[in-house]
């Protein structure tokens, strides 16, 4: 669905027809919720938090301020709902970490599959910062522009570019260089 | 690919809640409710505390310039405070950075101009600054109060800093109001009374953002 087409189905929604909902959430769901994979790396949680997502995201529809794109909005209340429920669980004393031989739920960019086998380059982007990482995932996987990837990260679109670009240094470092085909 | 089911309870919770709603106003827009409160006080202090003595000597500009462009500033801030409202509406950290620093150089310099025009000071004994810092507290309350409840119903996705934006605003919006009626061009008075209103106007503004945030933490499953 393109920018347009989700702000006019916002625009419905905000007017109480639930067809629109229906759409959006057909449309928002499955990127959201590989977000909130990459942030949360697991999977479950990743499914309740985009349900909480969209609770939210129905509390506060009245925030969304037409004609402006939908995807920073939605983007920027499924961030928050990650970082105030991982505050939520620190408070709680509940630390979360992942088995070592447990594969992180990392959407791969596609500018690094040339990099290595889709699998190594899941393990590789775990260990880039999770700002870096963050960026580079909303960038390259969701499309987002460098722009928006700031207002979702509360950052200039200076900054946002920045954090892509170290990223993808930082991936390209760890993977190595390209193996040869004998 | 199929499409992704909306899971029962979801639906069950907007399908509950589903009625119209309109979209919130512009943040400059929002921010202009609360000059509606600054643009009263602004003419009831001089009617009810009457004009500062040394007006005359000061002119018209360092007296209602020098108050007004002030209120305009903490409207500003209060502005970019509303933005912050807005999820993914912020601005960034610099710029939020710049319109603290920004809305601090307003009061410093107000006061710094208006002490350089009028060195000998006022009766600082007749306004002791206590009297100052609750009178600015005074002002300063209902724009604060106002600013935070339009705060809190949209979504400040960092409360605290949206928080102090806002007690930022109402401090300078009060600031400027009270310029008009405290005779005392003193520095150190100005500086320290009517700054110290305005720090701790920005102060609660971050309480009421850390604590709304808290009860949001606490309401999360």
């Amino acid at each position: 669905m393109s920018d347009d087409e989700l702000a006019t189905r916002m625009a419905a929604y905000q007017g109480g027809d639930m067809a629109a909902f229906e759409a959006l959430y057909a449309a928002l769901a499955p990127p959201l919720g590989r977000y909130l994979r990459a942030l949360t790396r697991d999977r479950a949680r990743a499914e309740d938090l985009l349900q909480e997502t969209f609770l939210q995201l129905h509390r506060a529809r009245r925030t969304y301020l037409p004609p402006r794109p939908v995807k920073p909005w939605a983007y920027a209340i499924a961030r928050n709902v990650f970082l105030m429920a991982r505050r939520a669980a620190t408070r709680r004393g509940r630390h979360e970490t992942l088995a070592d031989d447990e594969l992180p739920e990392l959407p791969v960019p596609p500018e690094a599959e040339s990099l290595g086998d889709r699998d190594a380059v899941r393990r590789a982007l775990v260990h880039v910062p999770e700002d870096r990482r963050e960026a580079l995932v909303l960038h390259h996987v969701h499309g987002l522009s460098f722009r928006e990837v700031g207002a979702v990260q509360g950052v200039s679109e200076g900054a946002a570019k920045l954090r892509a670009h170290r990223g993808m240094i930082e991936l390209r470092a760890r993977l190595g260089p390209p193996a040869e085909d004998p | 690919m199929s499409t992704p089911r909306i899971p029962d309870e979801l639906r069950r919770a907007v399908a509950a809640d589903l009625k119209p709603v309109r979209p919130l106003p512009a943040p400059w827009v929002r921010a202009a409710e609360v000059g509606v409160w600054a643009a009263a006080a602004l003419l009831l202090v001089p009617a009810l505390f009457g004009v500062r003595d040394d007006a005359a000597a000061l002119g018209l500009l360092m007296t209602w310039g020098a108050g007004i462009a002030e209120v305009a500033a903490g409207l500003l801030v209060v502005a970019v405070a509303m933005a912050e409202g807005i999820p993914g509406g912020g601005l960034s950290p610099l710029r939020r950075g710049l319109a603290l620093l920004g809305g601090v150089a307003v009061q410093v310099g107000v006061a710094v101009l208006t002490w350089m025009r009028a060195p000998a000071g006022g009766d600082a004994a007749a306004h002791g600054g206590a009297s100052c810092f609750a009178m600015q507290g005074m002002l300063g309350l209902p724009a604060l109060a106002l600013a935070v409840w339009l705060l809190v119903r949209a979504l400040p996705v960092r409360p605290r800093w949206a928080g102090a934006l806002a007690g930022l605003g109402a401090g300078l919006v009060a600031d400027g109001v009270w310029h008009l009626a405290c005779p005392v061009c003193d520095l150190g008075h100005v500086l320290v009374w009517h700054g110290g209103a305005t720090v701790a106007m920005t102060l609660a503004g971050f309480l009421l953002g850390a604590l709304w945030e808290r009860r949001r933490l606490s309401r999360l499953r």
